[in-house]
């Protein structure tokens, strides 16, 4: 009877761990790194403890042309931090997989007006995902339609 | 009317000033060292330190049953290299938190860009908004240093870390 009772208690713990280990797989899917459709930018996307955050690492236009020099985040709301190279910003901050392909309670940042709006991002196959910025509602709010891109490793 | 108005805006400036008169500022630092691990790339790499809160450590004889902290600022944040006496090949840096907590979102803290050739050691300039109050109201948090490279590097890289905090407690 005990026996029964330790391996009934064993398969139990084992559904519930393999689940939670799907469950960060499942997430990790968005790691990698990703382009716009507009093409200016590639952003990688990392894990840092739970969440996923995303950063620039390619600039189409990298050099600032008045400056002449590589572009800062001149446009953000603390003066203290506008000298921060864009190239390595994380524009994408604090997802949360939510399962079902979407990741939530993120953040989005848009360099050119300094602005940071509320996201979601939702993944249509392995190389697509629909990244929504909005105020408020998500009703309120822009889909762009960003495409995985195959990296080299190192 | 305009007696009652200043009655009022009276009351609410001794409020202030009484809540304000029970806040205590302690400052603490944190020196640790960050580890990026080979191979690094051109551009910015992260490393991160697991920083566990302990209310009665960081406030020592400050510490009381039911404190808490509300407000935390950057005061300072200097790193500097281990491995050697320069961070050369170091163009810039960024220092941030983060949190597994939903609720919090990643804050950066500081910033130097450009680090001059030849420096042993970078302050960085502290934000003039972040707060990180709220971090310190949990059991742990992430530190998290980007650090970019001009270019490509196998090796290890360790960086020391002396980071200073403004808190403010009740």
């Amino acid at each position: 009877m005990k026996k029964i009772l330790f391996i009934a208690f064993a398969a139990f713990f084992g559904t519930i761990l393999s689940s939670f280990v799907n469950q960060d797989a499942a997430g990790d899917r968005l790691i990698g790194v990703w382009e716009p459709s507009n093409g200016r930018a590639r952003v990688k996307v990392e894990k840092i403890g739970a969440k996923y955050y995303g950063k620039i690492v390619w600039l189409k236009e990298a050099v600032d042309p008045v400056t002449k020099q590589p572009k800062t985040d001149k446009n953000n709301p603390d003066p203290n931090l506008q000298n921060a190279p864009l190239k390595g910003y994380r524009m994408l901050k604090d997802f949360v997989y939510a399962g079902k392909d979407e990741w939530t309670e993120g953040t989005i940042y848009d360099p050119l007006n300094g602005s940071t709006y509320s996201c979601t991002i939702k993944m249509t196959d392995k190389n697509s995902l629909e990244i929504r910025g909005y105020i408020g509602v998500s009703a309120l709010g822009r889909t762009d339609i960003w495409k995985r891109l195959e990296v080299k490793k190192k | 009317m305009k007696l009652k108005f200043l009655s009022i805006a009276l009351a609410a400036i001794t409020l202030f000033s009484a809540c304000n008169s029970s806040d205590q500022a302690t400052e603490i630092t944190v020196s640790d060292t960050f580890t990026l691990e080979g191979p690094l790339f051109e551009g910015s790499n992260p490393a991160q330190l697991i920083y566990p809160v302990d209310i009665k450590t960081l406030l020592g004889d400050k510490y009381h049953e039911g404190v808490k902290i509300t407000d935390a600022t950057l005061a300072s944040a200097t790193i500097s290299s281990l491995d050697s006496n320069s961070l050369s090949g170091i163009t810039s840096m960024v220092l941030s938190v983060a949190s597994d907590n939903p609720e919090l979102k990643m804050l950066e803290l500081g910033v130097i860009n450009p680090i001059k050739e030849g420096s042993t050691n970078a302050a960085l300039n502290p934000s003039a908004e972040a707060n990180a109050g709220k971090y310190f109201q949990e059991k742990q948090y992430y530190i998290i240093l980007d650090v970019a490279l001009a270019q490509d590097l196998d090796d290890n890289l360790a960086l020391k870390a002396d980071i200073k905090f403004n808190l403010k407690h009740n």
